[in-house]
């Protein structure tokens, strides 16, 4: 019983970060129609810059995921304001400018911060175990799992039932006619792209408690996103909550039961989901 | 519109020309050297033709970081030697292997082909080393590994097994769990990959010659993110013996075995070199008092070793850690190059090699008739001395690394 709830608890926190990395671009590329490779880049940024903040200087750690949401945040506002803004519909070019952000964003990355991979951190408070119920379990995977519950609600929440959320929506579906009623589309598509890159930043910092930070993550996390976004369906915030549990959860189990197939199993659950639901378990039709 | 389709069209034919003519530059170049040519030693050549030194390091993909740190130990080692052996001058050729075994091969052979190296420091990881191991052979290339190589290639016959191959290293590590820690059940978790096989059968390989059993192996993917599902399927036993061939990954590996919260067998870690100072620093507390196996200290107390030690701290700002294999392996170089009087042919510098013998920060090296490097092995623990989390030596194994397979 001790290995199943321990293996589950261990899947969801693994799958709330693997959320907290696909939620932004399942928003970018479902709801704008941007193809944003650079993701993983800019959640590899706001890891860097979170332990610089936390480790470096020794300051306080949610000032660390505040200050790294910014820093990508404003990563994304000069690639949306500086190149994507231009290559709005051109999926080809968008994947190209994009992917070679990724290549910039690494190297400037390896060039201040060098090759040498940083240990995971975490808040002082947030060492140790907590007893849930006889079992010793980490606060910090405890945390992880917490955070990633509530920016589910929370952007479920503005992508639903708010005024902005309704207009992003609207904006995609008819752009001609949402600008027609007088909205400034170009506008909102920036502060959604910032407000996506924000959040990949600061999961970058929050992932970092169990993952630290090293020089290849970029790409590492893009893949794990683009997974749970082709598993969960392209721009919904549920299918990517969706998505993420359970690719952790059958990762969490796949390792402790069938160690020697570790490295496919989130592709054998990709490929099953491409097979029966192309579009994903909860996709939305752009 | 005309204009745009004239620029188009221009545009496609200078792409057809630019395509048509590649070829024909590359059958222009000049032609490869069909096989290595040994000069007729022991004559010098001129001081004016340099000697190149070709390199196949990381800096990129999962162990990016690694090879900037070698890099800086052979800069080092050749700055100390003023890029000169035996009156030639050395130039130093850097290429990145990329983690890729595919990659290290196309290097090697733009190292060999376009830069007329016969000398190559590296590749690291072991799959990158069967890779470039027939090639290498067939053109006659000294070519060294750098925290130990893949056994297969010993037969090339002209392989630098530096510091040895990987079941010799880690065979003394199935004694010491065995002996010193007392464990008869062991554990593994190895990195999927042929050096990761290649470590844990080295200590399995001494474990079981002393009567160990080994209960359960896993093998992780290199990068993997969450080591957590792992421990938490971790068997009974009475040693848990590890190998993970990154740093970032031995982190996360340390942090899912620290908060468990389970009862686990003792941690026992191979090359605990992954971790560098800095790390060591970081992790604070939580990793007192493991147990490791090491091939440099870099605060063993030894005249040679605190000179080096006190010239990379002052030449970079830090402690030295694997920088010591290349900075030692480029000093071997030039070593082998100045008993050949710089005759840098390969014929010459392989039984220069057999014949070498030196004092080295790691301690004392010299090689079998296989080329494999015999040095000594040490067990550390890492403990709190004044604030500083530093490797304290438990045991020496004295050049003791002779491959158990060619005994």
């Amino acid at each position: 019983m001790e290995f199943i709830i321990s293996n589950l608890l261990n899947g969801l926190s693994f799958g709330m970060v693997l959320f907290l990395i696909a939620a932004g671009l399942s928003i970018i590329i479902g709801i704008m129609g941007i193809i944003n490779l650079a993701h993983g880049a800019l959640y590899m940024l706001g890891a860097y810059v979170g332990w610089t903040i936390a480790v470096h200087n020794g300051l306080n750690f949610w000032l660390a995921v505040v200050v790294g949401g910014l820093a990508a945040g404003l990563a994304g506002l000069f690639i949306e304001r500086g190149f994507l803004r231009h290559l709005y519909k051109q999926m080809n070019e968008q994947v190209l400018l994009t992917f070679g952000f990724v290549y910039i964003i690494t190297n400037v990355c390896l060039w201040i911060w060098g090759g040498q991979a940083k240990v995971p951190f975490t808040d002082p408070a947030l060492s140790g175990s907590l007893n849930l119920a006889g079992l010793m379990y980490p606060k910090t995977r405890i945390v992880v799992i917490s955070i990633g519950l509530a920016l589910a609600v929370g952007l479920w929440w503005l992508q639903d039932k708010t005024r902005i959320g309704a207009m992003v929506r609207a904006g995609m579906d008819n752009k001609e006619m949402i600008m027609g009623l007088g909205i400034n589309l170009g506008r909102i598509s920036m502060f959604v792209f910032i407000f996506a890159a924000f959040i990949a930043g600061a999961a970058g910092v929050i992932g970092a408690q169990l993952w630290g930070v090293y020089s290849y993550m970029g790409l590492q996390t893009l893949l794990f996103a683009l997974i749970i976004i082709i598993v969960g369906g392209v721009g919904s915030i549920q299918g990517a909550l969706t998505g993420a549990l359970l690719i952790g959860v059958i990762d969490a189990f796949g390792k402790a039961l069938f160690p020697e197939l570790a490295m496919f199993t989130m592709y054998i659950v990709m490929v099953v989901i491409l097979i029966v639901r192309p579009s994903g378990l909860l996709g939305r039709k752009v | 519109m005309k204009r745009k389709k004239l620029a188009l069209l221009s545009g496609s034919i200078g792409l057809m020309v630019i395509v048509a003519v590649l070829p024909f530059v590359g059958a222009c170049a000049p032609p490869a050297p069909e096989e290595f040519k040994p000069t007729p030693a022991p004559a010098p050549a001129p001081k004016a033709e340099p000697i190149k030194i070709g390199t196949l390091l990381n800096f990129s993909g999962p162990i990016a970081d690694m090879g900037p740190r070698f890099l800086q130990g052979i800069e080092m080692a050749l700055e100390e030697e003023n890029y000169e052996a035996a009156g030639r001058p050395i130039e130093l050729i850097v290429e990145d292997a990329a983690s890729d075994p595919t990659v290290t091969l196309e290097r090697l052979k733009k190292l060999y082909t376009s830069d007329g190296v016969n000398i190559v420091i590296g590749p690291l990881m072991g799959d990158g080393q069967m890779a470039v191991g027939p090639y290498a052979a067939e053109k006659k290339i000294l070519i060294t590994t750098i925290i130990n190589g893949m056994f297969p290639n010993v037969e090339f016959g002209n392989w630098v097994m530096y510091p040895t191959t990987t079941i010799a290293q880690q065979r003394m590590s199935g004694w010491y769990v065995y002996d010193e820690l007392g464990a008869r059940t062991i554990v593994t978790i190895g990195s999927d990959y042929a050096g990761g096989y290649g470590y844990i059968d080295g200590a399995v390989y001494g474990f079981e010659e002393k009567g160990g059993e080994v209960v359960q192996q896993i093998w992780a993917p290199i990068g993997t993110a969450d080591f957590a599902p792992y421990i938490a399927s971790v068997e009974e036993a009475d040693a848990l013996v590890v190998f993970l061939s990154s740093g970032e990954d031995a982190a996360r590996l340390l942090l899912a075995y620290n908060e468990s919260g389970r009862e686990l067998p003792q941690l026992f870690q191979l090359i605990h070199e992954v971790f560098t100072p800095e790390m060591l620093a970081e992790f604070g507390e939580g990793i007192v008092g493991l147990k490791a196996q090491s091939t440099y200290v870099w605060n063993r107390d030894d005249p040679i070793n605190n000179q080096f030690v006190e010239n990379f701290r002052a030449k970079y700002g830090t402690v030295p850690s694997i920088e010591q294999n290349s900075y030692t392996l480029a000093k071997m170089v030039v070593s082998l190059l100045e008993a050949t009087g710089g005759d840098n042919s390969f014929d010459k510098l392989w039984p220069a090699l057999l014949a070498l013998k030196m004092d080295t920060p790691q301690g004392p090296l010299s090689f079998d008739t296989y080329g494999i490097a015999l040095t000594d092995i040490y067990i550390i623990e890492i403990q709190e001395k004044a604030g500083d989390f530093v490797p304290v030596i438990l045991k020496v194994y004295p050049q003791s690394t002779a491959d158990p397979r060619l005994e």
